[in-house]
């Protein structure tokens, strides 16, 4: 009786516990949505946001910078990221010997942990130097953020990617080697096709932490509100001047609409993201 | 004391720590960047000479610390800007001056040490984009900037853009110490601080003939007023900060003049 009871009230904790995360979900959602209201259904809104002019203080509510800032860095620094990570997680999950490969899985775990401020950090002494003495200019780019951004989300890919290919059962290894294949061969052919939904999980995710990032970006990107001439071009993206104009906007102004327009789209985004994960996930 | 009631009474002191109510001594101060050195400086004196009290100290900029006070998250904002109604909702706030704090302008090493304050409204409006153009190097100006909550910023449009903005190509820093490091280390770099002493690496520029002089800061046109706010009429804790903070001699060695 008193088993059941205690069953019973663990089943209801765990729903209540489920449901305030869905509720504080949808809340934030909601509160994002309504405070960006006024923007979105102001006359030719969509025009307007995505103008390449930001001047909040001028009626100027053009986030096409800051969006196309997003999106560069985030690319620009998975394509430099993903062939190093794919390269760490082969290794330490095949071709590492089989003592060392737990060490190196814990390396890896240990190196996602580290803040972003200590990337930003690195790259405002390491990065913008280098960027700027290569091609001139102030060296505050996006370039410098994408390659940041790399670095900062190489271990994270390296982890999830080892991960993935870890899962794949043994024996097809064995199968392969066995018939006769080259280990090049079962890698190429057998390991990465098999894993291949979860290393496409892993990069949707990495995509995730690239938009999102905004301390390490900020600390080096320039946050200049123009639309960027070129990757060595200083830049914003959303997040960042999500960062650097909230303390100016209390709720309720038009500002802080604009504010909420930028914080929307980057959860429109992430939802974007979610579904194309769930979709690879159902493949799997 | 029995331990019932001594349990209570821990109990009550952790939720009056909680809420904050139980320290009226307690005082949070936010704003301005640009002063914070002082600031640091002062609340450590403060507190020495007068336990319990205690201050905390935050940036984020003139205007945040304004909404800030103002909605009743912070007791005191510093800030180099006047409140407007937007910020505050109206809601009437006290102030005390802490000092006039120099605006300087400061370019990268080598371009050049004097402008008018003609080109230096150009440069900054990005309509000299050139150190060629005023007698400077061949060489890209790379205009660094504050965010658009910065008091500093708005001091700068106000007394020497005529209202303008700066130009959307600037680089943007979130901090003084930040701006001052990227015009160091930025070729073509030109910025404004607000600072009392002349910062090293950096060519600290005359304008219209006019230099900052640390021994005759009044000959210098261009400063800041970093002032202290807080909702009118505040405690006697406050009042007793803001007295304190506005009156203290080695106010000069941190630049407020």
């Amino acid at each position: 009786m008193r088993e059941r009871w205690r069953e019973m009230m663990m089943t209801r904790l765990t729903w209540a516990l489920s449901g305030a995360f869905v509720i504080m979900g949808l809340g934030l959602m909601a509160s994002v949505l309504v405070g960006s209201w006024p923007i979105l259904m102001a006359p030719h809104s969509l025009g307007r946001l995505l103008s390449p002019l930001w001047d909040p203080l001028q009626g100027q509510w053009g986030i096409l910078p800051f969006i196309v800032g997003s999106s560069v860095v985030t690319l620009l620094a998975l394509c430099l990221a993903v062939p190093f990570a794919l390269a760490s997680a082969i290794s330490v999950s095949r071709m590492l010997p089989p003592v060392v490969r737990p060490h190196a899985t814990r390396v890896l775990a240990a190196l996602t942990a580290i803040p972003s401020v200590v990337f930003g950090w690195w790259g405002l002494q390491m990065v913008v130097p280098v960027v700027r003495n290569l091609g001139g200019g102030s060296g505050f780019s996006l370039l410098a953020a994408a390659i940041v951004l790399a670095v900062m989300l190489w271990p994270t890919l390296s982890f999830l990617f080892a991960e993935a290919l870890q899962s794949v059962s043994p024996s097809y290894v064995d199968a392969s080697l066995a018939l006769g294949a080259t280990p090049d061969q079962t890698l190429v052919r057998i390991l990465i096709p098999c894993a291949m939904p979860q290393l496409i999980n892993a990069f949707l995710v990495a995509v995730a932490r690239g938009l999102g990032e905004t301390m390490a970006v900020q600390m080096v990107i320039g946050g200049q509100v123009a639309m960027p001439q070129g990757l060595l071009s200083p830049g914003a993206t959303l997040t960042t001047q999500l960062l650097t104009d909230a303390a100016l906007y209390p709720p309720g102004t038009r500002g802080h609409a604009a504010l909420d327009v930028m914080a929307l789209a980057l959860v429109a985004a992430m939802a974007i993201l979610v579904r194309i994960s769930a979709r690879w996930r159902v493949g799997t | 004391m029995k331990p019932g009631i001594g349990l209570m009474w821990l109990v009550a002191r952790g939720a009056a720590l909680l809420l904050g109510s139980a320290i009226p001594a307690h005082v949070s101060i936010m704003g301005s960047t640009s002063v914070l050195p002082y600031l640091r400086a002062a609340s450590a004196a403060f507190t020495e000479a007068h336990f319990p009290y205690r201050l905390t100290l935050g940036g984020g900029g003139s205007i945040a610390g304004l909404v800030e006070v103002s909605r009743g998250r912070v007791d005191m904002a510093v800030s180099d800007i006047p409140p407007t109604a937007d910020w505050t909702h109206g809601v009437p706030l006290c102030h005390q001056p802490l000092g006039r704090q120099p605006i300087l302008f400061i370019a990268h090493p080598g371009l050049v040490t004097d402008l008018s304050r003609g080109q230096l409204k150009n440069l900054l409006r990005g309509r000299i984009d050139n150190w060629s153009a005023v007698g400077g190097p061949k060489m890209p100006v790379t205009v660094v900037s504050r965010p658009l909550a910065s008091g500093s910023l708005r001091v700068v449009e106000t007394q020497v853009l005529d209202g303008h903005r700066v130009t959307p190509k600037a680089i943007v820093m979130l901090s003084n110490g930040a701006v001052m490091a990227a015009v160091r280390e930025s070729p073509g770099g030109l910025g404004f601080v607000e600072s009392g002493r002349a910062p090293t690496g950096v060519t600290v520029l005359g304008i219209d003939h006019r230099r900052f002089d640390v021994s005759r800061p009044e000959g210098w046109p261009y400063y800041a007023v970093p002032t202290l706010y807080w909702r009118c009429p505040g405690n006697d804790s406050i009042r007793t900060v803001a007295h304190y903070l506005a009156s203290q001699p080695f106010r000069r060695e941190f630049g407020l003049y």
